[in-house]
């Protein structure tokens, strides 16, 4: 039985480790639109089993291993999902460690590099993530196809990528 | 960029044709740098879709009724959660609430529409409020962010949110459960507010009409609250006491019977519960600093406190003689308040920038007001007050306080404006001679410098020891 203080600790844990659980689960469901119904049933999960969690133990190694299996049966249950990879692959990006850089030093290189992009770019950018318009809306507004603004999507959020990499090592 | 490098954003973009996919896949399975760069691609859409507020020019966010799921915040909804789990992990029997109108409604996960069922599942309204039937003869007005469950047919558990319940049907037919206790209807409407930190949970209660009884899971902890009454209620687990303030002027809800009834707007609000409460602590309560109560019998914290209260005294006496100049300035030949005062400015920028006080390491609690002293009183028969003790409590809503993470979010404002101006005007603008090269070393001076006060701002804000 779980005392108050470990219990607390848990919550803690629990609650740090939600951008990160986000990611490792849109990394093996291919980003699927259910990423968010899976990680609730992965908080679900991982509170049920909050008794067998050390706390000696680094707990987001334990968290995406309960992950993981989550995936694996949400794959098996729902054989509508479009993108699934293989077996495979899977255990193969399960398997290998997620980004180990501070959520916080990312914001602020990509506030840095943002920075770095011109005006209208980066205005383009952040409209694309603001979610009111969408890639059809915003290409007819700029007067070009939705094809020819998707690959200056891709190209922006490419260089925006390399340059949070290179101001990384230096923060 | 690589072919294989615009496949992965496609997949992430969900844009991807089948037989992409399957190259895709191909490739990922054999290269490990591909894999790599897909976690990375990942994290940088993660930080994107997270950014709530940028120090950048005009980007400034506007708000989206829309509903797009990657705007997200994660940790809230852990918290919340883990309080519904670890208080209420129950089964539950058939459903029989009803979801008769929405407003705007946001849901993460499970979505409920107008007319249907309401599910017993934890539910979470990221955005808008619900309007919701109980067979019980009793109508709830959710608002979000709300996290709950119906967890039967007469009663629903509220992990964190604002409600309020109209009950025209059996007194103490309907309740409604939350992490320090239960509220049972007694022909009533009353309102409850959630909200919790990790370690302690509270709730604010307020009966508009009738009576209301609370029931604690500790006996000694039940109550009747009636008609004009409210409660903050305090606790942080089954096991120990709850701490209940009755009648406290700062606890003041708004009732929302219908969706109809709109929610009163902030300033509305201030101007019903902050104003009096501050005038009332004015008039009777000595000058006690919350935070020097905190920190009784660590000398060291005090001092350093002491210390930032003199910077944040001093910087506030130099940003209201620019705020004072601002009210009193009258634009002429279309010369903006920041472009008259750009080197005043630019001045108090560089003075955070480059000064002799770590701004980034200073605490929360030290750059603004995150609690507040409470008065114990103890009066004899007669009613007079014999003891006065004070006490902090964290405050739910921070204040200005010394104004000290203000001052910098105002001297960060200015020097956004001067910015865009200086942009807009080209980059010769702010050299003395006119000279682009000047002006754009200037220019590239003055963005560093944004970054560091954004930094600092976000820092203070993140230093919550």
């Amino acid at each position: 039985m779980p005392t108050p203080d470990t219990e607390s600790l848990f919550v803690a844990e629990l609650t740090k480790a939600q951008v990160k659980m986000r990611i490792y689960l849109a990394k093996l469901l291919a980003n699927s639109p259910s990423t968010d119904d899976v990680l609730q049933e992965c908080n679900k999960v991982l509170w049920v089993k909050r008794d067998d969690w050390d706390p000696e133990t680094i707990f987001l190694k334990w968290a995406y291993r309960v992950c993981f299996f989550q995936v694996k049966a949400y794959f098996r249950n729902q054989s509508r999902e479009k993108l699934v990879f293989n077996d495979e692959l899977l255990d193969i990006l399960g398997k290998e460690d997620p980004d180990q850089n501070n959520p916080k030093d990312r914001e602020i290189a990509m506030n840095q590099c943002l920075g770095k992009l011109d005006n209208q770019d980066r205005s383009l950018l952040l409209e694309r993530y603001q979610g009111e318009l969408s890639v059809d809306q915003l290409a007819q507004r700029e007067g070009i196809s939705p094809n020819t603004l998707s690959q200056k999507l891709l190209r922006l959020r490419h260089q925006l990528l390399i340059c949070i990499q290179v101001n990384l090592k230096t923060i | 960029m690589k072919n294989y490098e615009k496949l992965v954003w496609k997949l992430i973009d969900r844009e991807i044709s089948d037989i992409e996919f399957a190259d895709l896949q191909a490739k990922l399975l054999s290269c490990k740098e591909l894999r790599e760069y897909y976690q990375e691609c990942l994290e940088t859409d993660s930080t994107l879709v997270s950014r709530h507020h940028s120090p950048f020019l005009g980007f400034q966010e506007k708000k989206t009724e829309k509903k797009i799921v990657p705007f997200f915040t994660y940790g809230g909804w852990a918290a919340a959660v883990i309080v519904l789990f670890s208080v209420f992990f129950f089964s539950h029997p058939e459903p029989s609430a009803l979801l008769v109108s929405s407003e705007g409604a946001d849901w993460r996960g499970i979505a409920v529409s107008d007319g249907d069922s309401m599910p017993t599942d934890m539910l979470h309204l990221h955005r808008g409020a619900i309007e919701v039937d109980f067979p019980s003869k009793t109508k709830v007005v959710i608002e979000a962010p709300a996290y709950f469950q119906i967890s039967s047919a007469n009663s629903l558990i509220l992990g964190q949110g604002m409600l309020t319940a109209t009950h025209e049907g059996k007194p103490g037919s309907f309740s409604v459960q939350t992490p320090v206790g239960s509220f049972f209807d007694l022909g009533t409407q009353f309102g409850v507010f959630v909200d919790h930190t990790i370690e302690e949970a509270t709730v604010i209660t307020e009966v508009f009409e009738g009576n209301i009884k609370f029931e604690g899971f500790n006996k000694n902890d039940s109550r009747f609250i009636n008609e004009g009454e409210n409660a903050i209620i305090k606790g942080h687990n089954r096991n120990e006491s709850l701490k209940i303030i009755a009648n406290h002027p700062y606890a003041q809800l708004f009732p929302r019977p219908n969706l109809k009834a709109k929610s009163p707007t902030s300033a509305e609000q201030k101007g019903l519960s902050e104003i009096p409460f501050a005038d009332a602590r004015k008039s009777e309560s000595p000058d006690i600093d919350a935070i020097d109560i905190m920190l009784d019998g660590n000398l060291r914290a005090q001092i350093n406190y002491s210390m930032v209260k003199g910077i944040a005294s001093a910087l506030d006496q130099k940003v209201k003689i620019l705020e004072n100049a601002k009210n009193n300035y009258t634009p002429s030949d279309n010369i903006t308040f920041a472009e008259a005062a750009m080197r005043q400015i630019e001045a108090m920028g560089q003075s955070i920038v480059e000064s002799y006080v770590k701004f980034p390491e200073i605490r929360y609690w030290e750059a603004c007001q995150t609690a507040e002293v409470i008065w114990d009183e103890q009066r004899n028969e007669e009613g007079q007050i014999t003891h006065r003790i004070p006490h902090a409590q964290r405050l739910k809503q921070p204040r200005e306080g010394n104004r000290l993470l203000k001052n910098l979010e105002t001297i960060r404002e200015w020097i956004t404006d001067v910015h865009i101006i200086h942009e807009n005007k080209g980059m010769g603008w702010a050299s003395k001679f006119g000279c682009p090269e000047d002006g754009k070393a200037i220019f590239d001076k003055r963005n560093k410098n944004l970054l560091a006060i954004t930094y600092a701002i976000d820092s203070i804000k993140s230093n919550l020891d």
